[in-house]
């Protein structure tokens, strides 16, 4: 039963490696730098890393109440909250991408609202990138933290109150620290979600150099214009996906 | 020091009702079968769960939530996995307002009266059966409580360990001037903790638990009302 296996196995390894053997084939290292300095790069990547910084921070200042809600408390429509939080993990990122123009937009029912009152416009702006990055990269640390919060023994709380401890003293001395590998695994990967994104950006944000222009999005439009920048970029980000796939091996690692 | 507790605690269906006085340097043991409700009890004692009815009364004083006059010994200890050996013993201090300093002092003169100094920098997953336990009651007592509550304190040890802590453990509680309630399924861990102790029995439903009275010594531990 062995031998098949491992001949299926190797086909569908290969299916994985040949596309990244043949990026890597691709590349001209010898421009490397060049390409990757040149304006369009520049600024894809300088964008990349404030749209996904930024969206990480949202995720986690928006995250953590509702992983805690959704673990620590029990309500009726908890389920509900919990899937339609969880939602943009299977939602295509276009969709999410047309759901936020429905609601944000200029014309949007809050859009309009925050254009009138604030003069803020979030469409074709770097705040509307980083806003549609939240939107699809929020899940991925709202279910690491709520995993988190659910696996620690809630025990360990009693025995701080049993010392003295007031609420906030627990959560900041007993619960925050326990529940920190989790924390940090989910922004992790919320912020690659984030890094990578494109349909929602694209869609809602639009694809404006040096606003709204952010990685992906860059691969994409130099791919016709100037192929190698293209691979340069892409390389960048293969090499950053790598990057915390090794930095997360021992959670997944069995 | 004395403790008057007379609680009815209800946890989902269940009910527990338990009634007793306890003088000064006293050890009780709550004694009965899994399931009983003993823990419940304790952690009523401990302000972790508002009785339904009733109260107790340390010193003429009533317990009302966590206070700086309980102390409690979880089972299986739930030392801090973070925190080393000494910052747990120090966690109930820190929390009074102790500086770290004078805090992690007074940790570790816990420690050494326990025999565990030279693990004061230990994380608890480095720690023996015996070891943790010693750690736990340190941290226990390091608040300086009037009212101790020790959680099957042996349950978690080996079969040749326990022997051993449950000596020391007795050693330990004979130097507490304050009251012990301890909770076990174990008769002999009453017979040799505890003082006068009360046995657990169902009484009336199912899901009624009530504490009838007490009895005295051996002929308790023999008698089958302690392990219905």
């Amino acid at each position: 039963m062995n031998r098949p296996a491992v001949a299926l196995a190797s086909a569908a390894a290969l299916f994985f490696v040949l596309p990244l053997a043949g990026l890597l084939g691709r590349v001209s290292w010898g421009t490397l730098g060049a390409d990757l300095s040149s304006g369009a790069a520049r600024d894809g990547l300088w964008l990349s890393l404030v749209c996904s910084v930024g969206a990480t921070v949202l995720s986690v200042i928006g995250g953590l109440p509702l992983a805690w809600v959704l673990a620590r408390m029990r309500f009726p429509g908890r389920s509900l909250l919990r899937g339609l939080a969880l939602l943009p993990l299977v939602l295509p990122p276009v969709v999410g991408g047309v759901a936020l123009l429905s609601a944000f937009a200029r014309r949007g029912f809050v859009g309009a609202r925050l254009y009138e009152w604030f003069g803020v416009q979030l469409t074709f702006t770097t705040a509307g990138a980083m806003l549609a990055e939240t939107f699809v990269a929020m899940p991925f640390f709202v279910l690491a933290a709520e995993a988190g919060f659910r696996s620690i023994d809630t025990r360990y709380e009693d025995a701080a109150v049993s010392l003295g401890a007031r609420p906030f003293t627990v959560v900041r001395r007993v619960t925050f620290p326990m529940v920190a590998p989790s924390l940090a695994a989910g922004a992790v990967l919320a912020w690659a979600r984030a890094l990578g994104e494109f349909g929602a950006t694209i869609t809602f944000a639009g694809n404006i150099a040096g606003r709204t222009q952010t990685l992906p999005l860059a691969v994409y439009l130099q791919l016709e214009s100037h192929p190698d920048v293209a691979i340069a970029l892409s390389l960048v980000l293969v090499v950053v996906s790598l990057g915390v796939i090794v930095a997360m091996r021992d959670r997944w690692a069995v | 020091m004395s403790l008057h507790a007379d609680l009815t605690v209800r946890a989902g269906t269940f009910e527990v009702q338990i009634a007793f006085d306890a003088p000064t340097g006293s050890v009780v043991a709550l004694l009965g079968p899994n399931g009983s409700g003993k823990t419940t009890v304790l952690r009523c004692l401990a302000g972790l769960v508002e009785p339904a009815e009733g109260c107790a009364i340390v010193d003429g004083t009533r317990l009302a939530g966590p206070g700086r006059t309980v102390g409690m010994m979880f089972q299986d200890y739930l030392l801090f996995p973070h925190l080393s050996a000494a910052e747990n013993v120090a966690f109930g201090l820190r929390c009074r307002g102790m500086r770290r300093r004078d805090a992690d002092r007074a940790a570790v003169g816990w420690l050494a009266r326990m025999g565990v100094a030279d693990r004061a920098r230990a994380l608890p997953r480095d720690l023996s059966g015996g070891q943790a336990q010693r750690v736990a009651l340190a941290r226990a007592l390091a608040i300086e409580p009037r009212l101790l509550l020790l959680d099957e304190p042996l349950a978690a040890l080996d079969a040749t360990t326990r022997w051993a802590m449950r000596s020391e453990l007795r050693h330990h509680l004979d130097t507490f001037d304050g009251v012990t309630v301890l909770v076990t399924h174990d008769p002999l861990d009453a017979l040799t903790l505890a003082d006068p102790w009360w046995c657990w029995r169902r009484v009336g439903s199912r899901s009624r638990e009530r504490w009838p009275r007490s009895a005295p010594g051996l002929a308790l531990a023999m008698s089958p009302i302690c392990w219905a």
